[in-house]
């Protein structure tokens, strides 16, 4: 039994996530607050989201380097769109117009996979920049207010805490968005068949193909559900900091992925959870939340992140190997 | 009432890019019949597999499942007809679990968007059972071994209620008793009626399995009939279309010095207590089964795993085999059993293949690579060996395995080297490069050199080697003369003591 708690990537990453909780405890007495603690769901809200779309394509094989696009792009499209048409339509027509766009992008990669054969990695670093720069060409530069139904999304609270310097700390309402896609994606890989044929995709192709699935299709659902959960973490960023600016999140890919891997994701061997990611995302956000708290300099931020990463995949490969003998 | 076939195909044609792969083709078989199916590599075997499972579409002639006549059928109606194939590979999933591998291809093609577990799992252990197949449901694929695999992939077949299971070379990665396990499940699919079609070289498989044997050549049957009319000769007849020439290979080590002698080799776990000598211009046959220490000892030899006690003595003088290097400083050359990974640079050039070993002495004056001595070198090299459209700008890979194992040969003899061990140099290589190599072998050895083979084949080893041993469970239990030792006496050597 405790071997088999360790096999898994999932429950290395729990155990890690408790093990600094407690030094941390130890160390800054700050960390203990529960403003802390929604400081570190606050900061995990859109990279929770958009570390959903990277484990869909990690799962059925592939790793794809555009999703941050897809969330700026059509965060960007979107706000642009609303304001030139100078509308302000309820905050469900907002992310519906994002996730058709984010759709149309998923949709182009999904294309240039199925019709070139060329690996996902390749295609989406390619369609990663054209994305980035296309937007810059077509849709603008400028950085624009978002609409009034985004900001009152940033205002809702779930939850407010007076605290006992008098100030109040807020966990804001758009973690019940991460919650439903969680559970929504979770059911899908489980329970559905579309869900299991991207774990057949990644644990090898030619057999899927074999066993009457139809590859393409399932290539292109897989990157059009990624293209619209990749928009609702753009807009969802967009709406928290108030402000559509093009080219957002681009370049936050790798902490992001690191997640992901650490969470237990493997394109090589079709593997990865809805748990697991979400404990990634957690880790990630721990670390650099108490090492920002600590006021270790970004630099070293990075440096521990790798460290993280490579204990992480390393011990798990190390007590997986064990298992075997 | 008539019994209908399961599959008829009925002269069956098909070209690719103007060649004929099937010229005729014909085969039918009936409900709760083991064929067997006999063919070298590119004869079209596996193009009527094909055919016959809706991969490929067919030039011309019929094909009837369960006497109806099909037109322009797809895999899923031939899998509705209840054919199902085992590949090689067994096409699983290793990232999934053992239940849902069985399941995996009945769920995707039933109706429905959702997943029912309760369902998949019950099913699964149903089958499971069936076969009286011990595998955990929840174990992922990853983590089975080959025969487990196997069986899983043949659960799969069942629950899509198979009539008829193609195995394609399904022993080719199973150990003696595996084998025998396979059989037993053969049989019992056959009391109920599921009939096998079992592709194979090996004649000992097909007689212990099947009454009835299919032979192909270029497309086409050239042998129908039962097991009991054949033997190894008039198999390789029909095969190759020609006859081979099986003359032992002749040696009188009279009079003559040992060139290596080994006392006493041990590395634990694999193999202890190795004695033996080899004479100059030998060939020492080294047969034993799976996991008996015999690929082990051979690249303890060559310096890959140093052994931990013994002694090597190489023309009267004690040397230590530590590492390749040693190997090689003492004209050891080792030709390894997985020629893909270990032995040839598959994407890289036929020539740059066959000198790799030599590259370095083709150093000019200022210490780089001489292109033109390069270039004669290959020449040379590659007349060593006949090998028919060998092109040497052509990459490995796209060789047959027979022509891979000749360009493999050829790298190890430009090294020059006294002694060489080849390492089951047969395997995956048809029946006429496999008599091609062996008349290599028998030619280079009678030019002077030493050479061992370790095989498990015992026909390979007593068609090359004039003298063989037998290892088992790490020891050498047997040596003889090649002529003194009959085939059924070693395969009762090899299954005594309950070998694995």
């Amino acid at each position: 039994m405790q071997k088999r708690l360790f096999k898994t990537n999932e429950s290395l990453v729990g155990v890690l996530i408790l093990a600094i909780i407690v030094i941390f405890s130890i160390i800054s007495p700050e960390f203990r607050s529960i403003s802390a603690v929604f400081n570190i769901l606050r900061a995990s809200i859109v990279s929770s989201i958009v570390a959903l779309a990277l484990l869909l394509v990690f799962i059925s094989g592939g790793i794809d380097m555009s999703f941050m696009s897809v969330a700026s792009v059509s965060m960007y499209a979107t706000v642009r769109l609303l304001t030139n048409l100078e509308i302000n339509p309820p905050l469900v027509v907002v992310f519906l117009i994002g996730a058709v766009v984010g759709a149309i992008l998923g949709l182009i990669n999904a294309l240039f996979v199925t019709k070139t054969d060329m690996p996902i990695f390749i295609v989406t670093l390619a369609t990663h920049f054209i994305y980035k720069g296309a937007c810059l060409a077509f849709i603008g530069v400028e950085v624009l207010d978002v609409p009034e139904s985004m900001i009152s999304l940033s205002r809702s609270n779930l939850i407010s805490l007076p605290m006992p310097d008098g100030s109040v700390t807020n966990l804001n309402s758009s973690i019940l968005i991460v919650v439903a896609l969680y559970v929504l994606v979770f059911l899908i890989l489980k329970y559905t068949k579309f869900g299991r044929k991207l774990f057949a995709l990644g644990g090898d192709t030619v057999a899927a193909a074999r066993s009457g699935i139809n590859v393409p299709l399932t290539i292109t659902l897989m990157f059009v559900c990624a293209g619209v959960i990749a928009s609702v973490a753009g807009i969802l960023n967009a709406s928290l900091l108030r402000l559509a600016t093009p080219g957002d999140m681009i370049g936050n890919e790798l902490p992001i992925m690191a997640a992901v891997i650490l969470g237990g994701a493997d394109s090589a061997k079709g593997r990865g959870s809805v748990h697991g990611t979400a404990l990634g995302v957690l880790l990630i956000a721990i670390i650099s939340n108490s090492l920002t708290m600590l006021r270790i300099p970004s630099y070293w931020q990075k440096a521990v992140l790798g460290l993280i990463v490579i204990i992480g995949t390393v011990l798990q490969h190390v007590l997986g190997k064990k298992e075997n003998a | 009432m008539e019994k209908k076939n399961i599959v008829e195909m009925r002269n069956i044609q098909k070209s690719f890019f103007g060649s004929k792969a099937l010229d005729g083709f014909n085969l039918s078989i009936g409900p709760g019949e083991v064929r067997s199916l006999m063919g070298e590599n590119g004869c079209g075997k596996s193009t009527a597999i094909k055919i016959m499972s809706g991969f490929y579409d067919y030039d011309g002639g019929e094909i009837y499942f369960n006497g109806e006549l099909q037109k322009n059928f797809k895999p899923k109606d031939s899998m509705k007809a209840g054919i199902q194939v085992i590949y090689q590979d067994f096409s699983l999933y290793p990232n999934l679990t053992v239940a849902e591998n069985i399941m995996m291809n009945k769920t995707m093609n039933t109706p429905g968007h959702g997943m029912k577990w309760k369902q998949i799992k019950e099913e699964a252990a149903e089958v499971l059972k069936q076969l009286g197949a011990e595998i955990p449901l929840d174990a992922l694929v990853e983590d089975l071994n080959v025969a487990q695999r196997q069986m899983v992939a043949i659960c799969r077949s069942l629950v899509q209620d198979a009539k008829l299971i193609i195995m394609d070379e399904p022993t080719s990665a199973l150990t003696y008793k595996e084998i025998q396990y396979l059989y037993k499940i053969v049989k019992g699919l056959t009391k109920r009626g599921i009939s096998t079609l079992f592709v194979s070289h090996k004649l000992d498989e097909v007689e212990e399995l099947s009454s009835y044997v299919t032979i192909m050549r270029n497309g086409k049957n050239v042998f129908e009939g039962s097991a009991a009319e054949l033997n190894r000769e008039k198999v390789v007849y029909y095969m190759t279309g020609r006859e081979i020439n099986y003359a032992p290979y002749e040696y009188d080590s009279k009079g003559k010095e040992p060139i290596m002698k080994v006392e006493g080799l041990t590395l634990e776990p694999y193999f202890e207590d190795i004695n033996f000598s080899l004479y100059s211009g030998e060939i020492l046959g080294i047969t034993g089964l799976l996991g008996c220490g015999r690929s082990e000892l051979a690249k303890s030899l060559f310096g890959l795993m140093p052994s931990q006690s013994g002694t090597i003595t190489i023309d009267n003088q004690q040397v230590k085999i530590r590492s390749v290097d040693d190997a090689l400083k003492n004209r050891i050359g080792y030709v390894p059993e997985d020629r893909m990974t270990e032995g040839l640079h598959m994407p890289r050039k036929i020539g740059t293949n066959a000198i790799a070993c030599v590259t370095d002495q083709m150093v000019n004056k200022y210490g780089l690579l001489s292109q033109k001595d390069l270039k004669n070198r290959m020449t040379t090299a590659l007349q060593r060996i006949k090998v028919a459209g060998l092109d040497e700008n052509k990459a490995v890979q796209a060789l047959s395995g027979g022509n891979q194992q000749k360009v493999l040969l050829i790298k190890w003899l430009e090294k020059d080297p006294k002694i060489l061990i080849l390492n089951c140099p047969t395997v995956g290589v048809d029946v006429g490069s496999r008599s091609d190599i062996h008349e290599v072998i028998k030619k280079i050895a009678a030019e002077g050199l030493s050479v061992i083979v370790i095989s498990d084949d015992i026909s390979e080893i007593k068609q090359v080697c004039n003298r063989l041993m037998v290892m088992q469970n790490g020891k050498m239990v047997f040596e003889a003369d090649t002529k003194n030792a009959s085939t059924e006496k070693v395969e009762a050597i090899l299954v005594a003591n309950g070998g694995n």
